[in-house]
């Protein structure tokens, strides 16, 4: 009887041990592959004259989902930010110094998330934090943050709204969708709009915007919908679309769930019948979907294709570093931006002290961000930057219907 | 009108296809297989990987046999030490739901799709409907029927009532009862194989995607009871309700209205039953 139980038991603790491992090992690549690159930070520190080290090392620590529900997201970001401590390193640092970048992984939970950001602000002592996570996880370490009063960059599309002095956002806010709804509306020719999404936060903050915005422009929205997490079967709410006479649909999905929604739009025929606006389909994921993604239009700050000469550089260094690797997402591309500003706030500020680097953040400009010229403002701690409309192709490439530069975030904080 | 309620089918015939594996496994040996989630998630990637391969159809007939394999080989190496400890097996296949999807988590983190054999819409008194959906719905009447046929009228359904109705006696009168736990475990999971391949175009194929159909095949075993047939008026039930509630409300009602009904459903199953 007891070695019954031990058996069920034991095949329990075998697959917690792997979901353990999966995660442990995550981690270890990190500091591993951190270190590997940056051998002699601590030496070359420490040796230095008193005279010549003005100030600590910049050293950076950056939450993301390497494991858990939201794994696709973190690995890229994880590459991207490596891609840019090289670039800055390679440039001669900061200050003179090395910039130093330590991982951590928030799980997709904001339980990990707050243990990740406890360990980056006391065992590891980062001066300056980056964040691509989700809204829950951000809010589960927000105060940590707060209370350590150094800057702190997120660099999530999110709903917008969240302010402290130390904060700054790179990433897209509900407000910046304006000229990207009026441009479906004007443009595409989209008049009697459906709102499909998730049951949550974000959505329900976008849609009233979205409407607004939409009905400016000269069109109107028949109907909204907002379903729960899981839901694969789309077809009585596509039948509402339908009888409401919607000629297009504003999908505000996420995850896998999205992906089950346009087989659906496509295998009932109402692909025919209605345009498609996704404002969660990034590159990435527009490339999974394949043929299935074509026709069906894109909003964002940031897509692969955008034509300077700063992204084709960008691109080409990542592809150079991970060659199995996707291209750059809308995600990955602003916690790129987020490094590189908290590197030129320290280079500017010439030093690593919070207050110095938190003043030099704000109003700080990267002309050459690779999706174009950006600004933190300094009033809102929210990035002016440009918008662009995308359409996918039968291959699941974004290309640009229409680029609206200097977006401003609108009404988010005042500082 | 049509669309609605072939939208309503459809989420019957999904319960179905989600419940049938659960059903023979849960009916036959009174193992509640918690592990049947991510069966049906790896008769998904079997699909996809066979793509490449083969046509589509053919991947669908070796996800089944490949995923029926598997669970044949996990009932002798795992379940077969857990017979009536109804609670342990619970443990264990929970287990190793976790262990599969870390595995395949460890190899595709990412979100994958696969094109239906066919996409476009058929027209049905002058409404666009889903071609593919129409033949899931097709499939799982089939299924049914299958089910129906060979619990009713075939050898191996009456060892299958036999094993059910009481285990002991059937040993006694010299079926291999060992044998017939085996096999229905193997069905079990290649029934899944073949719902999780066969689901796979209308879903996003990811480790994570079982997870999707375990709550709505669980319910409707439940409410099948010990009979494998019972499946059939459990997933009306329970599809009928939320297709209504989905039309009438939205999604969120209809997935509250669906486990209110099947609170309902089994309270009055129960003072029926006596218990």
């Amino acid at each position: 009887m007891l070695k019954r139980n031990t058996f069920a038991v034991a095949t329990v603790a075998a697959g917690m041990l792997l979901a353990a491992c999966s995660s442990g090992s995550t981690s270890g690549t990190e500091s591993a592959s951190t270190a590997a690159s940056q051998p002699e930070t601590a030496t070359s520190a420490s040796m230095a004259p008193a005279s010549m080290a003005p100030s600590a090392p910049l050293k950076v620590g950056v939450v993301t989902s390497l494991t858990g529900p939201a794994a696709i997201y973190g690995p890229p970001v994880q590459a991207t930010v490596e891609l840019a401590m090289k670039q800055i390193n390679d440039l001669g640092g900061v200050n003179g110094q090395p910039i130093e970048i330590i991982i951590a992984d928030d799980g997709s939970n904001p339980t990990t998330g707050a243990k990740a950001v406890s360990k980056l602000l006391e065992q590891d002592g980062v001066n300056a934090l980056v964040a691509m996570t989700d809204s829950a996880t951000r809010e589960g370490f927000i105060s940590q943050v707060e209370e350590s009063g150094i800057p702190f960059v997120y660099t999530t599309l999110y709903e917008g709204g969240a302010c402290l002095p130390n904060m700054f956002v790179i990433g897209e806010v509900p407000a910046q969708y304006d000229p990207i709804y009026k441009s479906f509306v004007t443009d595409v020719g989209a008049k009697k709009v459906f709102f499909i999404g998730h049951d949550y936060v974000w959505p329900q903050t976008v849609f009233p915007l979205a409407q607004k915005s939409i009905e400016s422009a000269g069109g109107k929205v028949v109907g909204q919908e907002l379903v729960p997490f899981g839901t694969s079967d789309f077809g009585a709410i596509l039948k509402k679309a339908q009888d409401a006479g919607a000629d297009s649909i504003v999908t505000g999905l996420v995850g896998g769930d999205f992906g089950a929604f346009v087989k659906n739009w496509r295998q009932s025929g109402m692909d025919k019948s209605t345009k498609q606006l996704s404002l969660t389909m990034t590159d990435d994921y527009a490339q999974a979907l394949g043929a299935a993604a074509a026709g069906i239009y894109g909003g964002f700050g940031y897509f692969a294709g955008v034509d300077t000469p700063a992204n084709k550089a960008m691109i080409a260094a990542y592809k150079a570093a991970n060659p199995d690797a996707f291209s750059q997402n809308t995600l990955t591309e602003a916690t790129y931006d987020g490094i590189q500003a908290l590197a030129k706030a320290a280079n500017a500020a010439g030093t690593t002290e919070a207050s110095a680097l938190i003043k030099a953040l704000a109003g700080i400009q990267l002309p050459d961000s690779p999706r174009g010229a950006l600004t933190i403002d300094a009033k809102t701690h929210h990035a002016t930057a440009t918008m662009h409309l995308l359409v996918a192709d039968e291959t699941g490439t974004y290309s640009l219907v229409k680029a609206f530069p200097d977006v401003s975030p609108g009404e988010q904080c005042s500082f | 009108m049509t669309i609605t309620i072939l939208n309503s089918f459809f989420g019957v015939a999904v319960l179905i296809l989600s419940a049938a594996g659960l059903v023979v496994v849960f009916g036959l040996m009174k193992v509640v297989n918690f592990a049947h989630g991510e069966a049906m998630m790896l008769g998904a990637y079997v699909a996809l990987i066979a793509r490449d391969w083969m046509p589509f159809w053919l991947g669908i007939v070796v996800a089944g046999i490949g995923i029926g394999v598997l669970g044949v080989v996990i009932e002798r190496l795992l379940i077969r030490r857990l017979y009536r400890r109804i609670l342990d097996t619970i443990l264990a296949t929970w287990g190793l739901g976790l262990l599969i999807r870390e595995l395949i988590g460890a190899f595709d983190p990412g979100y994958s799709s696969l094109d239906a054999p066919f996409d476009a819409p058929v027209s049905i008194l002058g409404s666009d409907f889903s071609a593919y959906r129409l033949f899931i719905i097709a499939f799982a009447a089939v299924l049914l029927t299958a089910m129906w046929v060979i619990e009713r009228f075939t050898s191996l359904g009456k060892t299958v009532r036999a094993v059910i109705s009481d285990p002991d006696l059937a040993r006694g009168i010299g079926i291999n009862v060992d044998r017939v736990y085996a096999l229905s475990f193997g069905t079990g999971w290649l029934l899944a194989g073949v719902a999780g391949a066969l689901l796979a175009p209308m879903v996003t194929i990811a480790p994570t995607m079982g997870g999707n159909f375990l709550v709505g095949g669980f319910l409707t075993t439940i409410l099948a009871g010990p009979t494998l047939l019972g499946i059939g008026p459990a997933a009306g039930l329970l599809g009928g309700t939320g297709g209504i509630f989905a039309t009438i409300a939205d999604a969120t009602t209809a997935s509250i209205a669906v486990l209110v009904v099947a609170m309902i459903a089994m309270k009055i199953k129960d003072s029926r039953s006596g218990r």
